[in-house]
């Protein structure tokens, strides 16, 4: 094998083409399709002058068609790629839009099914929820605006942990935010992350009510109880108005232990101790009877 | 069961993707846990195959000629490792040595083996000379060399102008290194 520039050449040409391309699909910017049009029609050049024969000599006759094909070629892509470039542009839009009223990871869920309908299945997932401790009475001392500034604080610190540890922010009930962990996005550690993020809202909301306090502002202390089980995962409502929620046993209990859960605490069922108790301290376990259930449940508090 | 088989073939064959540019069949490669000497020496066995005489001469050649392609192709991959490094990347020189090689070995397997499809398709439909041309002319020569210059940027951890550079360095320096080849028994 002997150097051969012509050869070499063409194998540049033909990278160049590749990397253009790649460039193009990356940033959707135009002078990357130039200047694959270019290297196409000057490698179909080289190539049939190199191994074309007789297609060769009839290449050299209809040499603007043959240039008009591989151009043609790109600019049906060119066509193609703008055409997706902007049902992207359109979810991306439709993506952010929603982003606001429901989680990311219930956007994507919806957003990949063909058909959205009711109906749910059965899951194991760990719900978690927190409460505003003192809430009724800071209400009625406070301006409501006031009590609405405060209370979007608390949620935006909330509602981010909870998108960091992957949880889904699925309802904020008044001065509660139920969160949940397995669903849609199914993780095999949803009790950990449900209990890590539980830990990291308390600290966090701590940080917070320290800079209230500075401000002369009312504090708000939450408590975080969380319990996991076998829940209904789906949409549950009517064909018209639907939710994507956890409805079942494991939610209702998982809201009962908010009255275990006092200010600063976050407090978990023994179905999430079990699934956690090698990677969390507990610092006291306690018994409480809660409505609707006939035996008394137990309930481990975290340390924070 | 033939659906798990099917999605444990389709597994394996992930990182034959980078044949198609397919970033996936990188991040595949960069996932894998391999022996790089043994891939390393079977990609320069493959190329070392010496040209066919007696059979004690015909091993002689083999091993020699194995050893010269193997410490060239370590010379080539830490040289591209060298100028991407001076360009900025923070791969490091085991992961390179280790990717580039089995991106080598997939290269070379693939394209004799589709050569020697090729070929013999042409000697089946009796032009084998247009199909050994096309071979020669097209496939190996080109794709096999824009392929490579690709991973060389892709594994250096690269996806703008500077990977570029590597790239076509990339291609140069192989090129070069099998015109060496040729040059051996």
């Amino acid at each position: 094998m002997q150097f051969d520039l012509s050869i070499f050449a063409i194998i540049l040409i033909v990278y160049g083409i590749v990397r253009s391309t790649l460039f193009f699909k990356k940033t959707g910017n135009f002078v990357y399709i130039v200047a694959v049009a270019i290297l196409v029609v000057l490698i179909s050049n080289s190539w049939i002058e190199m191994y074309g024969g007789r297609v060769g000599e009839m290449y050299k006759s209809y040499s603007a068609v043959f240039n008009a094909i591989p151009l043609g070629i790109f600019l049906a892509y060119l066509y193609l790629e703008s055409m997706r470039k902007k049902e992207r542009e359109e979810k991306e839009k439709t993506r952010t839009f929603f982003s606001k009223y429901v989680s990311e990871n219930v956007i994507d869920k919806l957003m990949s099914e063909k058909e959205i309908g009711v109906g749910g299945h059965r899951q194991e997932v760990s719900i978690l929820y927190t409460d505003v401790r003192g809430f009724t009475s800071l209400s009625e001392q406070l301006p409501p605006e006031e009590v609405v500034r405060s209370l979007n604080e608390h949620f935006n610190v909330l509602t981010e942990i909870a998108f960091k540890h992957g949880g889904t922010v699925d309802k904020f009930i008044g001065d509660a935010v139920m969160v949940i962990f397995g669903a849609p996005v199914v993780h095999k550690d949803h009790a950990l992350r449900a209990v890590r993020c539980g830990i990291e809202m308390q600290r966090k909301i701590a940080d917070l009510n320290e800079q209230l306090r500075k401000k002369g502002r009312p504090e708000m202390p939450i408590g975080v109880s969380i319990n996991t089980g076998i829940a209904i995962i789906g949409n549950i409502g009517s064909d018209k108005f639907m939710d994507y929620t956890a409805v079942g046993d494991t939610v209702n209990t998982a809201s009962r232990l908010q009255n275990a859960a006092g200010a600063g605490e976050v407090a978990i069922s023994e179905s999430t101790y079990k699934a956690v108790k090698n990677a969390v301290k507990i610092v006291k376990k306690d018994q409480i009877t809660v409505k609707g259930k006939d035996k008394p449940l137990i309930v481990y508090k975290v340390k924070v | 069961m033939s659906n798990s088989i099917i999605q444990r073939a389709m597994k394996a064959l992930g990182p034959l993707k980078l044949v198609l540019f397919s970033d996936d069949g990188i991040e595949r490669i960069n996932r894998m846990k391999i022996n790089y000497y043994a891939i390393l020496l079977l990609a320069a066995l493959i190329q070392a195959v010496p040209t066919p005489a007696e059979p004690f001469t015909f091993v002689m050649h083999l091993v020699t000629n194995t050893i010269v392609v193997t410490v060239l192709l370590t010379v080539l991959i830490t040289l591209l490792f060298g100028i991407s490094k001076g360009l900025g990347s923070s791969v490091k020189f085991k992961d390179y040595l280790k990717r580039m090689s089995l991106a080598a070995f997939i290269l070379v397997l693939l394209s004799i083996m589709i050569a020697f499809l090729i070929i013999n398709f042409g000697i089946l439909i009796g032009y084998p000379e247009i199909t050994f041309k096309f071979v020669q002319g097209s496939m190996i020569t080109y794709y096999m060399f824009v392929v490579f210059g690709w991973c060389a940027e892709r594994f250096a951890g690269f996806d703008n102008l500077k990977g570029v550079l590597v790239g076509v360095i990339a291609i140069a320096l192989y090129y070069a290194l099998l015109m060496v080849v040729s040059l051996l028994p």
